[in-house]
């Protein structure tokens, strides 16, 4: 949209300023031809007036025969006649009024013969003239002078002739003309500039108009892409424009604020604002030079420049410092000092992926190891390295799938109060061509949203069952997502188990934050539940958790998340959280299983604060069974 | 008729606003009208605040202009009340109570016409033309300004140019 907007709105600005330009000159240049056709005409009508009026002149001097004129015009009645009769013959539309004035002994000009048609002038009768200074000057030089008067519809002028007896200026022969011809060239002159001028201001007008369009877009790009709360990019601009970034140039980097949950519950909402808000202002002052995007609630995006590092090696340190950046950092917030870490995923070989949309999922996958690997680090997708080599494709797991070679290992669930095995957690993994182990972290992610994750699901749950017809001895739980429990394939299958086998098998509901529809995971757990699977919330306190929604769903067991329980030994808050889930769960009949149990510190913890179940290495790997 | 309209809008235009004697700033030939009279009557009379009558076929022309432009000319219904009596245009006869007023008109012909009239104001060839008859202000103990002193004419210096004398 706004590319191609732009692009519009620049060669309209082109167009107009083009428009605007040739305008101009003709409009300026239509005033210079009628100031000159003005000139010219006049020039030429004086021109004739003059010699006309020489001749008159020559013609009144003869019929004088030295008489002094004025003398001779007030005295003689018939020579005044027949001057006018002569005057008169030159009196045409454009010359208006001819006539002869004299200056008496009070400097007053005085008509002595008018011969105009109209408005005439009697013998003696005082003119009042404007302009007397070239009157005067007339009088004085015994020259010709033209007084031009121009406005903006027609012209004029006074030609002002001398008559000279002896060596005074005894009376002066005057006509008043206009020329009438003028407007209409004038009328032409300004037709075309009158159009000029509607041209140039329809352009201006338009100018206006895609200007303020212009900012209009501008504004509802702003909005759209500006994230208000920290004034970086929002994802929105990733979409909309990424398609035409050249990502290739960057190392796609994603850094997620760990736990930030905890922020909000333990400060408020208005805190986790301000921490959000500090934290990008921390990231531009850091990362400048690089886009960064608030690309969803607590993740950034980031694109840095390659060429700023000469290796890859020195991206992941730039990083590394990054992340021990903000965890040094302490947030302020009304007397609250706030700390927080980050996960940090970074994708080296962004020139690979063949969208911005691949880079960043390539970015998202070394966050998640960054987050399952205990979070508050860097990690880097790279792949030409070692291990993404390995990766499997969807054809792979399609391979596996359809080859026997989906199996699973089981990591014991462990009662902590008998120290029994209660149950098992089964573990997928696949089998390669080449005998090689490999865990979900190397296919999953690619398989998840195509319908070869359907069969893989459907491949569990089948092994599991069979395990469970086998093995009476023990339970078993599998995980699911939760759009696979509202998935209506996956639930056909869980429904087709037979009822002692469902008794047995633990549904393990992970990922429950971003549920499509809450409402049907509640219907969906209902249902599972009524046909004999007992449900597990798993990872709380990964990001979910709403204790209110889990009593909601009647679960049947939590497993609280590793990240809390890692440090249970030595954090105070990690401890008081899982005490408080666990007194919660006791009192609405919800085991609660810990997991990361990897030592016996931890697991003297958990007993201490009465968690029904253990799981981690500690306890048990996970193993073939 | 429309030739010589716009012929003296020309002259006045483009003229007026170079005439040296009367010192007045207008827009249009109206205001121009009513502002040179205002500036007359204030001069002749001697006061600011100038009432005055206005009788001739021109009498809604100039109404209407003193109404438009002049802060000091205020108009009345009858001679008994006014300072002036304005002769606007062809006028035949002027009512008795109005004869023991100052006259003053907007047409030369009228000046000999009627024995009270002060003087004109008029448009000669597209220019603007002022009369002011000496000794009829002399009889009203009348002086005008110096700067009027182009404008005022000898009835007598009349009869001797019309006769020839004195040219």
């Amino acid at each position: 949209m706004t590319r191609e907007a732009n692009r519009i709105n620049l060669l309209t600005f082109v167009l107009i300023a083009v428009l605007v330009a040739l305008s101009i000159p003709i409009y300026m240049g239509s005033s210079f031809v009628e100031r000159h056709v003005q000139k010219r005409m006049v020039s030429d009508i004086v021109s004739i007036v003059g010699h006309v009026f020489d001749n008159i002149a020559n013609d009144l001097v003869k019929m004088l025969g030295g008489q002094d004129i004025v003398i001779a015009l007030y005295h003689d009645e018939d020579l005044r006649s027949q001057i006018e009769k002569k005057l008169s013959l030159l009196v045409t539309p454009e010359i208006k009024y001819v006539y002869i004035v004299y200056r008496d002994e009070e400097g007053k000009f005085r008509f002595l013969v008018d011969g105009s048609k109209e408005d005439k002038g009697e013998l003696g009768e005082k003119l009042d003239v404007l302009n007397e200074a070239k009157w005067l000057e007339a009088v004085r030089t015994g020259r010709d002078v033209v007084i031009i008067q121009e406005n903006l519809h027609t012209i004029g002028a006074t030609y002002i002739k001398p008559i000279v007896q002896g060596h005074t200026t005894r009376a002066l022969l005057v006509a008043d003309f206009s020329v009438q011809k003028i407007r209409k060239i004038k009328g032409a002159i300004d037709l075309i500039r009158n159009a000029t001028l509607v041209s140039v201001m329809s352009a201006l007008a338009f100018l206006l108009f895609a200007i303020y369009q212009y900012l209009r877009t501008r504004a509802v790009e702003k909005s759209l892409y500006i994230d208000k709360l920290t004034g970086l990019y929002t994802k929105n601009y990733v979409d909309q424009e990424g398609v035409r970034m050249d990502f290739g140039r960057y190392y796609i980097a994603l850094i997620d604020v760990d736990d930030f949950r905890k922020v909000n519950a333990t400060y408020g909402e208005e805190a986790g604002d301000h921490v959000l808000r500090e934290l990008a202002h921390f990231l531009r002052e850091r990362l400048k030079g690089a886009h960064v995007i608030r690309y969803s609630g607590e993740e950034f995006l980031i694109m840095l420049p390659k060429g700023r590092f000469r290796d890859k090696a020195e991206v992941i340190n730039f990083f590394e410092k990054i992340r021990e950046g903000v965890k040094s950092r302490v947030f302020s917030y009304e007397g609250n000092q706030i700390k927080i870490r980050v996960s940090i995923g970074i994708n080296l070989t962004a020139e690979r992926s063949r969208s911005l949309e691949e880079a960043i999922k390539g970015a998202d996958r070394a966050l998640y190891r960054a987050k399952r690997g205990g979070k508050d680090r860097v990690e880097a997708h790279d792949d030409t390295s070692e291990e993404i080599k390995h990766r499997l494709s969807v054809a792979d797991v399609r391979d596996a799938i359809e080859s026997g070679r989906i199996i699973c290992y089981y990591q014991p669930i462990v009662n902590l109060r008998t120290g029994e095995i209660s149950h098992y957690e089964a573990l997928a993994r696949i089998v390669g061509q080449d005998g090689e182990i490999y865990p979900p972290g190397f296919f999953l992610d690619d398989i998840k949203g195509t319908f070869i994750y359907t069969r893989f699901v459907k491949e569990i749950i089948r092994i599991n069952t069979e395990l469970l017809r086998e093995r009476k001895d023990i339970e078993v739980s599998i995980n699911l997502i939760p759009t696979d429990i509202i998935d209506e394939t996956v639930l056909g299958e869980l429904r087709s188990i037979e009822r002692k086998v469902r008794r047995r098998m633990l549904l393990e509901i992970t990922e429950v934050e971003g549920i499509p529809s809450f409402n049907s995971i509640k219907k969906s757990i209902g249902e599972l539940r009524r046909l004999g699977y007992r449900i597990c919330i798993d990872d709380f306190g990964a990001g979910y958790s709403n204790l209110i929604n889990i009593t909601q769903m009647r679960v049947d067991y939590l497993k609280i998340d590793g990240s809390i329980i890692k440090d249970i030994p030595e954090n105070r808050v990690s401890r008081l959280l899982t005490k408080t889930i666990t007194s919660f769960c006791k009192e609405v009949n919800i085991k609660v299983i810990a997991e990361y149990v990897e030592n016996a510190k931890i697991l003297r913890a958990l007993k201490e604060l009465g968690v029904d179940y253990g799981q981690g290495y500690h306890l048990g790997k996970p193993r073939e069974l | 008729m429309k030739n010589l309209l716009s012929f003296l809008t020309l002259i006045l235009l483009t003229f007026v606003p170079a005439h040296p004697q009367i010192d007045v700033s207008y827009s249009k030939p109206e205001e121009l009208e009513v502002k040179i009279l205002e500036k007359l009557f204030q001069d002749i009379l001697g006061k600011e605040r100038v009432r005055v009558f206005v009788i001739g076929d021109k009498k809604e022309h100039y109404r209407r202009g003193i109404e438009d432009y002049s802060d000091n000319l205020h108009l009345v219904t009858n001679c008994g009340g006014a300072d002036i009596v304005l002769l606007a245009g062809q006028i035949s006869s002027i009512p008795e109570d109005c004869l023991k007023k100052p006259l003053f008109s907007t047409r030369r012909e009228n000046i000999s016409k009627f024995r009270g009239c002060l003087g004109a104001f008029y448009w000669k060839k597209g220019r603007p033309n002022i009369v002011l008859i000496k000794e009829r202000l002399e009889e009203r103990g009348i002086k005008m300004p110096k700067e009027y002193r182009r404008y005022i004419e000898s009835e007598g210096r009349a009869t001797e140019l019309r006769r020839g004398f004195r040219i």
